[in-house]
């Protein structure tokens, strides 16, 4: 489709006012607790992260996209929610979702995104908001998938660099590092959302980031909302 | 090993347990001892391609406790496959807690756990797992657990640990930790978006009726004692979606 790769960039960029910004991904909490100091131990987090919470949205987007325009948007959305216990990490979901709904809504005026809308009380999971959008733009299940999975690690990997002063020069090296495991991540995404019904969708967890998020809640000051 | 083990519990005359349907099947069998139901291993498992499915059925109004004589070891397999199907219907009871499931180092085994719970039912499912015995570094388990209630999603929660998936000893999945554990409570009523959390374990409202406890520890008397206090745990607060600490409960 003509202005795909263009359409597909603008949803690798983190100033897309979605929102995405406000958060670390956990680095935070990680960093305070010293289970993150370094580029290695940063690099560690993001692999764990992008093949858990990565994963598990890059194939709820990519499921989402699929069954677009017609989708059971209300069971994606249950799906996704039952895939993350944490209410903080679901509120940050949901928060992100309605930013990234409206955005869509505002651009392309599909109606799915109004019946995503209808069905999710406005309030869409992210990763099916993400879907729902790649739906209306055009964009293939790969490059949704790919969208989720990068957002998974890049939010994460630049908010290291302001809660721990790492070397942003560093932190690129471990971006690029991940690449090769990014395009796997999101094959496999892929490949569950076109073979699986939506219950055997991938549901990999991370407890410590379900911890950390529950504990970061409670902190009176910190730099990133989650 | 194929095995395919089953047992149906049903609401008798002053409220107790009946056994309707009872077939052992090596390496599982089932004992009663009292008002408590025990898994018993009759034989070393899982081990090579062992294919064991555990089948129980709580039978509507009736209420069951189920536990385990000793510790599940995952032993030396490939593609091993342990599976626990249970339907606990309207109405019924069921609290569950196996003893630990230990990965030892050259086991390859995929866990599935599937709760369908009715209406009205309630349910406390209590899951412990370690990675390796003592300083043992663990082989590949997939755990993969799932649980919808009056046929609406609850949880999805899957643990991919040890060889063969990256970053699980890393600082956003189990760190240093070398026992998890989880307990669904289902079946309450939870106030939206309420949580409360300590060192090493939270207490989290699904989406659906329940909550989540997911605790950690360095071994398994850590993480008994988290769990413990996860359970004792009440959460007060609900907190509204996106909302700040405010009005959260404080941390221990």
């Amino acid at each position: 489709m003509p202005g795909n790769d263009a359409t597909f960039l603008l949803f690798g960029d983190a100033r897309m006012p979605t929102g995405g910004h406000a958060h670390s991904g956990g680095v935070e909490e990680a960093a305070a607790t010293g289970r993150v100091r370094t580029p290695a131990a940063l690099h560690t987090f993001l692999e764990g992260r992008l093949l858990t919470t990565g994963l598990v949205d890059a194939a709820l987007a990519a499921a989402s996209l699929l069954a677009s325009p017609d989708a059971p948007w209300a069971s994606l959305d249950a799906e996704a929610a039952a895939r993350c216990p944490s209410p903080e990490l679901r509120a940050v979901a949901r928060a992100q979702g309605r930013r990234l709904l409206r955005l869509g809504q505002r651009t392309w005026r599909a109606p799915p995104l109004d019946a995503l809308a209808g069905a999710t009380d406005g309030r869409p999971m992210w990763a099916v908001a993400l879907g729902a959008l790649g739906g209306a733009a055009g964009l293939e299940a790969g490059q949704i998938a790919s969208a989720a999975a990068n957002a998974a690690v890049t939010g994460p990997a630049w908010a290291a660099v302001r809660a721990l002063s790492l070397d942003p020069f560093d932190v690129a090296a471990v971006l690029v590092q991940l690449a090769p495991a990014l395009e796997e991540v999101a094959g496999a995404a892929v490949l569950a959302a076109r073979t699986r019904p939506l219950h055997l969708l991938p549901a990999d967890s991370a407890p410590l980031l379900d911890l950390g998020a529950e504990h970061h809640a409670t902190w009176e000051v910190r730099l990133f909302a989650s | 090993m194929l095995a395919r083990a089953r047992l149906r519990i049903e609401r008798g005359g002053e409220g107790r347990a009946l056994v309707r349907d009872h077939r052992d099947a090596p390496p599982v069998a089932f004992r009663r001892c009292g008002d408590e139901f025990y898994l018993v291993a009759t034989a070393a498992s899982p081990i090579g391609t062992d294919d064991v499915e555990v089948e129980v059925e709580i039978g509507a109004g009736a209420a069951a406790v189920i536990r385990s004589v000793g510790a599940t070891i995952a032993y030396q397999s490939s593609a091993a496959r342990l599976r626990y199907l249970v339907t606990v219907e309207p109405g019924a009871q069921l609290d569950w807690h196996l003893e630990p499931l230990i990965v030892t180092s050259r086991c390859a085994l995929r866990v599935e756990t599937s709760l369908a719970l009715g209406a009205g039912s309630a349910v406390s499912w209590t899951e412990e797992v370690l990675l390796g015995r003592h300083g043992e570094r663990p082989g590949a388990l997939e755990h993969r657990f799932t649980a919808e209630h009056a046929g609406r999603p609850l949880l999805r929660h899957d643990l991919c640990l040890g060889a063969g998936a990256p970053g699980w000893d890393g600082p956003a999945v189990l760190g240093t930790a070398r026992a998890v554990g989880v307990r669904l409570v289902a079946g309450h009523p939870v106030p939206a978006g309420s949580a409360t959390s300590g060192p090493g374990w939270a207490r989290m409202a699904l989406e659906g009726p329940g909550y989540l406890d997911v605790a950690l520890g360095a071994d398994r008397d850590e993480l008994r004692a988290a769990l413990e206090r996860a359970g004792r745990a009440v959460p007060a607060g609900a907190s509204p979606a996106g909302a700040s600490p405010a009005g959260g409960p404080a941390v221990p």
